[in-house]
C-alpha cells in the first residue's frame, strides 16, 4: 500500500455515507492496508461508544424560562433604544405632545394630542410659543409621573429578576433630560428639541412598562 | 453531517419564520436543537444543574441573535457556538474545577478491544477517558465524534482555522485511544 486513505474519506466508510463505487473502493483498500483497518476498527469502536451513550434529558422548565429570558432581553433592549436616544438628544420624528389620560384600567395611554406635521385645533393660543411649549412641558411631567408610578410598581414585583442597575440607568436618564431642560431656559428652538426628547422617553418608558405587565401575566 | 434537501427546506423554513418573531418556530428549532445542546453542555460541564442553565441561555443567547444566522443548514455549529461562548464565560465565572477523575477499575480477564468497547462498562470507561482530555480537545472531538459535525462547522463554531480543527481532533482522538487502550491493557 502507498498510499493511505484520508480520514474523512475513512470517517465517512465508517459513517456509512460513501457512495456504493467509493465504498467499494475503500472497503478494497482496507482489507489490504493494516494500518486503515485498524483506524476503521478504532472509528467503528468510537460510533458505537457514541451511540450507546445515554442521552440526558432537557429539563422541563428549559423552555418556560427561555421564554422569561426571550422577554427581558426584549425589554433591555427597549431600554437600550431609548438610552440610546436620550443620551444621543437625538430628534424624535414626530414633534409631538403626549398627554397621558388615565382611562381607569391597569394600562395607561398616551394619546397623541398634537402633530407639527397635521392640521389640529390649538390647545392653547398657540401664537405664543412659550405658553405652548409651557403646557406640553406640563403635560410632560404628568404623563411621566404617571408612567414612572407604573414602573414602580411593576418593578418591585419584578423583583431580582431585573438587575438593579436598570434603575440606575433610569434615573440617570431622567435627571440628564432634567439638566437638558433647565439649560435650555428660555430658548424656544432648545426646549422643543428637549420635548422631543422627552417623547423618545416616554414612548421607551411605555414600552417598558408594557413589557413588565406581559412578563407579569 | 450532511443534510437532506427537504430537511434544509424545513430548517430555513423555521429559520426565517423564527426571524420573523414567530415564537412557535423558535420553539420547534428548540425542540430539535436543545437534546444535542444539552448533551455537549454535559459533557463539558459535567454537571447536570450548570449544563441545564446553560442550555436554558444557550438559547436565550440565539433568539436575541437570530438575525445573525445566515445560514440555516449551520443552525447546529451555531449553537454550538454559542452554547461554547456560555460554557466557557460561566466557567470563568464559578471558576468550576474540573471534577477529579474517579478511580476506574479495569475488569478482570479482558477480552477483545472491541468486545470489550462494548460492554456495559464502556460507558464508564468513555467517560473517564473523555474526561482526561482537555476541555477544548474534548469539546471539538465530541462535536465530531458524537454530534457529526463537519470540520468545517466545527472551524466555524470554535473561530479556528480548519487546519486547527483537525490537528485537535486528530491529537484528541490519539489521546483518547492511548486512554481506552490502558483501560484495555495492551489488546491493541
Amino acid at each position: 500500500m502507498t498510499e493511505h486513505i484520508d480520514i474523512e474519506t475513512l470517517e465517512a466508510l465508517a459513517l456509512e455515507q460513501l457512495g456504493a463505487t467509493e465504498t467499494q473502493e475503500a472497503t478494497a483498500h482496507v482489507s489490504a492496508c493494516d494500518e486503515c483497518e485498524r483506524e476503521l476498527e478504532w472509528l467503528r469502536a468510537e460510533r458505537g461508544l457514541m451511540a450507546r451513550r445515554s442521552q440526558p434529558d432537557v429539563a422541563i422548565n428549559t423552555w418556560p424560562r427561555v421564554v422569561t429570558g426571550m422577554d427581558a432581553t426584549a425589554s433591555r433592549r427597549r431600554l437600550g433604544r431609548w438610552f440610546a436616544f436620550a443620551g444621543s438628544g437625538m430628534l424624535a420624528a414626530a414633534c409631538a405632545a403626549l398627554l397621558l389620560i388615565d382611562t381607569g384600567s391597569q394600562r395607561p395611554e398616551v394619546a397623541l394630542l398634537f402633530d407639527a406635521s397635521a392640521q389640529h385645533e390649538p390647545l392653547v393660543d398657540d401664537k405664543d410659543p412659550a405658553a405652548v411649549l409651557a403646557q406640553a412641558e406640563h403635560e410632560y411631567d404628568v404623563a411621566l409621573d404617571t408612567l414612572a408610578a407604573a414602573y414602580d410598581e411593576k418593578r418591585k414585583r419584578l423583583g431580582d429578576e431585573l438587575p438593579p442597575e436598570f434603575d440606575e440607568q433610569l434615573r440617570t436618564v431622567r435627571g440628564d433630560l432634567a439638566k437638558a431642560r433647565t439649560a435650555a431656559g428660555d430658548d424656544v428652538g432648545a426646549r422643543v428639541a428637549v420635548l422631543d426628547a422627552y417623547a423618545g422617553y416616554l414612548h421607551s418608558m411605555q414600552d417598558t412598562v408594557f413589557g413588565f405587565e406581559e412578563r407579569l401575566r | 453531517m450532511a443534510l437532506q434537501e427537504s430537511t434544509l427546506a424545513t430548517w430555513r423554513g423555521l429559520v426565517a419564520r423564527a426571524k420573523d418573531g414567530d415564537v412557535q418556530a423558535f420553539r420547534s428549532i428548540f425542540d430539535r436543537q436543545a437534546p444535542a445542546v444539552r448533551r455537549l453542555l454535559g459533557d463539558l460541564f459535567r454537571d447536570d444543574a450548570a449544563a441545564d442553565e446553560a442550555t436554558q441561555e444557550t438559547f436565550v443567547r440565539a433568539h436575541a441573535k437570530l438575525s445573525s444566522l445566515r445560514d440555516p443548514h449551520k443552525l447546529a455549529a451555531w449553537l454550538f457556538g454559542i452554547a461554547r461562548r456560555v460554557w466557557f464565560e460561566q466557567r470563568r465565572s464559578n471558576r468550576r474545577q474540573a471534577p477529579e477523575e474517579l478511580a476506574y477499575q479495569k475488569p478482570d480477564g479482558q477480552p477483545g478491544p472491541e468486545a470489550v468497547l462494548l460492554t456495559r462498562e464502556a460507558d464508564s470507561m468513555l467517560d473517564h477517558a473523555l474526561a482526561g482530555l482537555s476541555e477544548q480537545r474534548r469539546l471539538v472531538l465530541l462535536m465530531r465524534i458524537d454530534h457529526e459535525l463537519g470540520y468545517e462547522d466545527i472551524a466555524h463554531a470554535m473561530g479556528w482555522s480548519l487546519g486547527k480543527v483537525k490537528n485537535e481532533i486528530h491529537r484528541a482522538r490519539g489521546q483518547l485511544r492511548a486512554r481506552l487502550q490502558n483501560y484495555l491493557g495492551d489488546g491493541q
